[in-house]
């Protein structure tokens, strides 16, 4: 009977470490199953090529001379540093992360207010309105400017004319008085693009906002200058954190209307332009892939140092 | 543009692995290509043609292919500059941008280098070897990396209707008589600006000046590669010069200096300048279809580019031809399909499709041309093909592109009066000295 007993138990005890070993297992394990895909996804998208890439940046990696292949540590990258060509579209790429920033939260903040003080039947219209440029491809963005700036036949030209401001085509691009005046145009045609998202983050964040906290500020004296700067602005500090990432990422990174604009002009290419100008024209992959990596470094030293001083957990 | 080019190039890679891999895969030991023939060996198999618009032949016409050989065409269209960047980055990947496709002039020197293509000296036909026109711009070391298929080279374009308008009744054969001109139309208010030419930092703003070089007479490096523009008396440095000239004296539109090649044969499509100095056949057929020109019923001439005065006048070829990279399949397939492309009958469709416009890069199908009468600017262009040649004769060098960009740069600066010439052209002499030091 003991033993019979005894058996019995050995058996239930038996099963039931084999329960808690699976239950262990699958406890421990499940969470590592399920995120499995993302992680290969993210492996094989994104880690592989930027390992990749970090390994050709210190070769030299040059598809006219494959033989040349060689380990030259940082020696790409001082060359891309110390490259007169580079030095220029870098300044431009600063004027364009500066005027870009700047314009997304000046005119993101002013139409989100705008879209947020709408009566509500009129709001959904206009967002869907104000978003429509985001929409646009950036190539496409650049065409469309392109037909406005145009030297000989834009439209700008055509409405300053006919409204009498000037007598002749301004060649928007090469004006000799103006040496900025290219970058700044561009820094438009970007922003045209950019400040619907912005817009579109910010009134999310106005949203968000209890309308408790005005009414109370309100009570206690507070005019609209102070309950912007006072209530509005410091809740605002996530999706500012958001909107200031965006412009950095897509300013520094800009591209797409630079080369449908101005070309590889180099009172205005920025340094992605010189990138694919080491990449695509002088078949340098090794150093196209240096001044890529330096410039994914700057956006993501920008994007850091935004979420660490501007972003803050609001809650209510 | 996403934040890390790099990766685009790596994911690019791969995605165009994934696309491409099936892509003419079917025959891995291709049977060997009689060069010249057109048979059913190869049926069932299927090529990838990228060509850019004006390569896009009629799906009526490769059904004709389809139908004498067997092989079907996936014929992708492409832009230009686009097709470059998906050739190096397909091969930078190790693998076959397409079947058959475009090869640019201006690529020539770097693709040679880097290998890419096969050469197609025993797969093209001898007979269509002999006659095909600046078939020595593709040749690098005796092996023709693509075969031209169509005739392209620099030339004038000339709205005679408005010359006969301001009472000038001779063709302009020298820059002096070119100014004179210009300045006879401008005076009499026929067009503001008579003269138009690209001045953006481009290939065609360089290729211009090339140009104006080639019909000086000149050339931009001696034999042992060192530039030959920085001298005054140089037809670099007076070329350069007389654009300055042209520039400053207001007979060219100020804005072409944010224009590129197409918008400044839009302005002579339009009505807007009387003379597209450094235009190409390939235009004509746009500038006679009332669809996309104002000036289609005037009378357009082809002329030589004018010379500079007591020099010889020449042209430089800038035709592009079909080539088969090495990493390709089916290669007899393609050789085929450019065998079969450079037969009369489908050079004239290239030349006759408005959408393409293509003047024929055989002699044989120029000579039917203008022997029907069908060539527009037929004579001319019979006068000028003689003075074809290439603007590099030991071959397009690797540091092209950037010299072409350099270039370019330099003009406009020269010409918007930021630089001396002088200061300019020796400038652009360092960077090219510098070039061909590298590696």
């Amino acid at each position: 009977m003991k033993t019979l007993l005894s058996s019995s138990t050995t058996s239930r005890q038996r099963t039931q470490k084999k329960q808690r070993a699976h239950y262990m297992l699958t406890m421990h394990l499940m969470p590592y199953l399920l995120v499995l895909p993302a992680i290969l996804f993210i492996g094989v998208l994104v880690i592989y090529p930027l390992l990749f890439s970090i390994f050709s940046s210190v070769h030299v990696d040059d598809l006219l001379y494959p033989a040349l292949h060689k380990f030259v540590g940082v020696q790409n990258y001082i060359n891309v540093l110390s490259d007169p060509s580079f030095q220029i579209a870098a300044r431009n790429t600063v004027f364009y992360f500066i005027f870009t920033s700047l314009g997304v939260f000046l005119f993101g903040i002013v139409i989100a207010l705008w879209l947020h003080n709408l009566p509500h039947k009129w709001r959904g219209v206009f967002l869907t309105v104000v978003i429509l440029p985001w929409a646009v491809p950036g190539v496409v963005t650049g065409l469309l400017w392109s037909f406005i700036y145009n030297p000989t036949s834009g439209l700008l030209d055509g409405l300053l004319k006919s409204l009498h401001i000037i007598s002749q085509n301004i060649i928007w691009f090469n004006d000799p008085k103006l040496p900025n005046l290219g970058l700044f145009l561009i820094t438009l045609a970007l922003l045209w693009q950019v400040v619907p998202l912005a817009a579109i983050i910010f009134v999310a964040g106005l949203e968000s906002i209890p309308t408790t906290i005005y009414e109370a500020a309100r009570v206690d004296g507070c005019h609209s200058w102070h309950l912007f700067s006072h209530i509005t602005l410091p809740l605002l500090r996530p999706s500012i954190a958001i909107v200031m990432v965006q412009a950095a990422v897509l300013s520094i990174g800009i591209f797409d209307q630079v080369y449908v604009l101005t070309g590889y002009d180099p009172n205005t290419k920025s340094a992605v332009i010189q990138t694919y100008l080491y990449a695509f024209q002088n078949l340098n992959f090794g150093q196209g892939i240096s001044a890529a990596l330096l410039v994914t470094l700057s956006i993501s030293v920008v994007g850091y140092i935004y979420l660490r001083f501007i972003y803050r957990e609001v809650s209510y | 543009m996403p934040s890390g080019r790099a990766l685009l190039f790596i994911i690019a890679g791969t995605t165009i692995t994934a696309a491409l891999s099936g892509c003419g895969a079917t025959s891995a030991a291709a049977p060997a290509y009689k060069a010249g023939t057109i048979n059913q060996e190869y049926a069932g198999t299927t090529i990838t043609v990228m060509l850019p618009p004006w390569g896009n032949m009629p799906k009526s016409q490769l059904a004709k292919f389809t139908k004498e050989t067997g092989i079907h065409v996936n014929l992708q269209i492409l832009a230009w500059a686009d097709i470059h960047d998906k050739v190096v980055t397909a091969e930078a990947a190790h693998i076959a941008p397409y079947n058959v496709g475009e090869v640019d002039w201006s690529w020539v020197g770097q693709f040679s280098q880097a290998g890419w293509y096969t050469p197609l000296n025993n797969y093209i036909a001898p007979s269509l070897l002999k006659h095909a026109i600046n078939r020595n711009i593709f040749t690098i070391n005796n092996q023709l990396i693509a075969m031209p298929y169509n005739f392209g080279f620099k030339e004038t374009t000339i709205n005679l209707t408005d010359f006969h308008k301001a009472g000038i009744t001779s063709i302009p054969k020298t820059w002096g008589q070119l100014l004179h001109d210009a300045q006879t139309l401008k005076n009499k208010g026929i067009v503001q600006y008579p003269i138009g030419f690209p001045l953006s930092i481009g290939e065609s703003n360089s290729t211009n000046w090339f140009a104006l070089v080639k019909s000086a007479g000149g050339s931009l490096f001696n034999a042992k590669g060192t530039p030959e523009f920085t001298q005054p008396t140089s037809p670099g440095y007076q070329a350069l010069s007389f654009e300055r000239q042209l520039y400053q004296d207001g007979l060219i539109p100020p804005g072409v200096v944010s224009l590129h090649n197409l918008q400044v044969q839009n302005l002579f499509g339009a009505g807007q300048i009387a003379i597209a100095l450094t235009s190409g056949p390939l235009f004509m057929s746009s500038f006679k279809s009332s669809q996309t020109s104002k000036v289609y019923k005037d009378d357009l001439l082809i002329i030589p580019l004018p010379g500079h005065d007591g020099h010889r006048t020449g042209t430089f070829g800038l035709p592009e031809g079909l080539g088969i990279p090495k990493l390709s399949t089916n290669k007899g397939a393609s050789a085929m399909f450019i065998n079969w492309w450079m037969q009369a009958p489908q050079l004239l469709v290239s030349y006759k499709d408005p959408n393409m416009g293509n003047l024929p890069s055989q002699t044989t199908a120029l000579n039917q041309l203008v022997a029907t009468h069908q060539l527009l600017g037929g004579k001319q262009i019979e006068q000028i093909e003689p003075t074809v040649s290439p603007l590099f004769p030991h071959g397009t060098p690797v540091w092209y592109p950037q010299f072409s960009t350099d270039a370019a740069t330099t003009i406009q600066s020269v010409v918007e009066g930021h630089s001396t010439v002088q200061a300019g052209l020796d400038k652009l002499a360092g960077e090219a000295k510098q070039m061909e030091k590298t590696p």
